[in-house]
């Protein structure tokens, strides 16, 4: 055998080359390698590994770490010191930063925002507020989203006059002045009651303002969960993921346990209370 | 023993090897030093 272990190759040219070879197709379904006992990576395809070396080998790559990739544990040595000490260090930042965000992040817990007040004044002569604004923001599947910059809440909403309101909307889409049924139906705003009284018409009220709208006549945006959000989801924990909530656990664990720990004095031994 | 042997197997068809050590013949070879120079400079 030529002693070819000590030469390097660029990694990505070779893999390409492997792929470009004309017995790649042959061999693709082939077994690259087998489980190992004491390593979590599955049973792979030649093509597999090939797939797996791209991802995870470095610029360049000798014939020691090729191979390596195709034994039973999966990687070079040295690729899984890597993995492991990045591991360590997502897990430091983790635990260092706040838990009840970490938690929220980890578990998807439920955090309540209500009853907390939008970012706008009601009434921007006076400041005021015209009432609390009840937040809920729930997925179909009951959880909350925490995702940035994505709008958390929508407000409250009777799910009855929605629908309601929806069947008016649609069957007067385009209302005709013999249209009895949409005339009576119309609802009557606000500002009619707090501003003259129901003699004077609403479209003489010259009231304008969030508090003066009725809310029967407001226009609600119902967000919902975008595909790739919900994807990311159903998505299946990455081993390296399952490793880190695996230790932090682990962790959580050892420090509750030397919390809850009781010292207990030794009783008292008989060469001290007893005669001399 | 037999657990510290596994994680070496290797199970791969012999072709597959063949092929894996015929396109590494024919790449270019990069010497150790030049490898260890370009990642420092990296």
């Amino acid at each position: 055998m030529k002693p070819i272990s000590k030469a390097y190759v660029d990694a990505l040219e070779f893999i390409d080359a492997v792929r470009k070879h004309p017995q790649f197709q042959n061999l693709r379904r082939t077994v690259g390698r087998r489980k190992a006992r004491k390593f979590e990576l599955e049973d792979e395809f030649f093509a597999e590994v090939i797939d797996r070396m791209e991802q995870e080998t470095e610029h360049y790559i000798d014939w020691d770490d090729i191979s390596e990739f195709f034994t039973r544990r999966g990687r070079p040595r040295t690729t899984i010191q890597q993995l492991q000490q990045s591991e360590k260090a997502m897990i430091d930042v983790a635990l260092s930063s706040d838990p009840e965000d970490k938690a929220a992040q980890t578990t998807g817990k439920t955090i309540n925002y209500n009853y907390q007040r939008d970012g706008y004044d009601s009434d921007p002569e006076f400041h005021t507020y015209s009432k609390e604004v009840e937040y809920e923001f729930k997925l179909p599947r009951g959880q909350v989203d925490l995702s940035p910059g994505k709008t958390r809440w929508k407000y409250d909403i009777d799910e009855e006059q929605l629908k309601h309101r929806t069947y008016t909307a649609e069957s007067s889409a385009e209302p005709t002045r013999h249209d009895r049924s949409y005339q009576i139906e119309r609802p009557e705003t606000v500002s009619h009651k707090l501003s003259r009284g129901r003699s004077v018409p609403h479209y003489l009220d010259k009231r304008f303002g969030a508090i003066y709208k009725d809310k029967n006549t407001l226009h609600y945006t119902l967000p919902e969960p975008f595909e790739f959000d919900s994807r990311d989801r159903s998505k299946k924990k990455s081993i390296r993921e399952r490793r880190i909530e695996e230790d932090i656990r682990a962790i959580r664990e050892e420090e509750e346990k030397m919390l809850k720990h009781t010292f207990r004095a030794k009783s008292v031994p008989a060469s001290t209370t007893g005669r001399l | 023993m037999e657990q510290e042997d596994d994680q070496d197997n290797i199970d791969f068809l012999p072709e597959a090897e063949k092929v894996l050590r015929d396109v590494f013949e024919s790449q270019p070879k990069h010497s150790e030093g030049i490898v260890s120079c370009e990642i420092l400079l990296i």
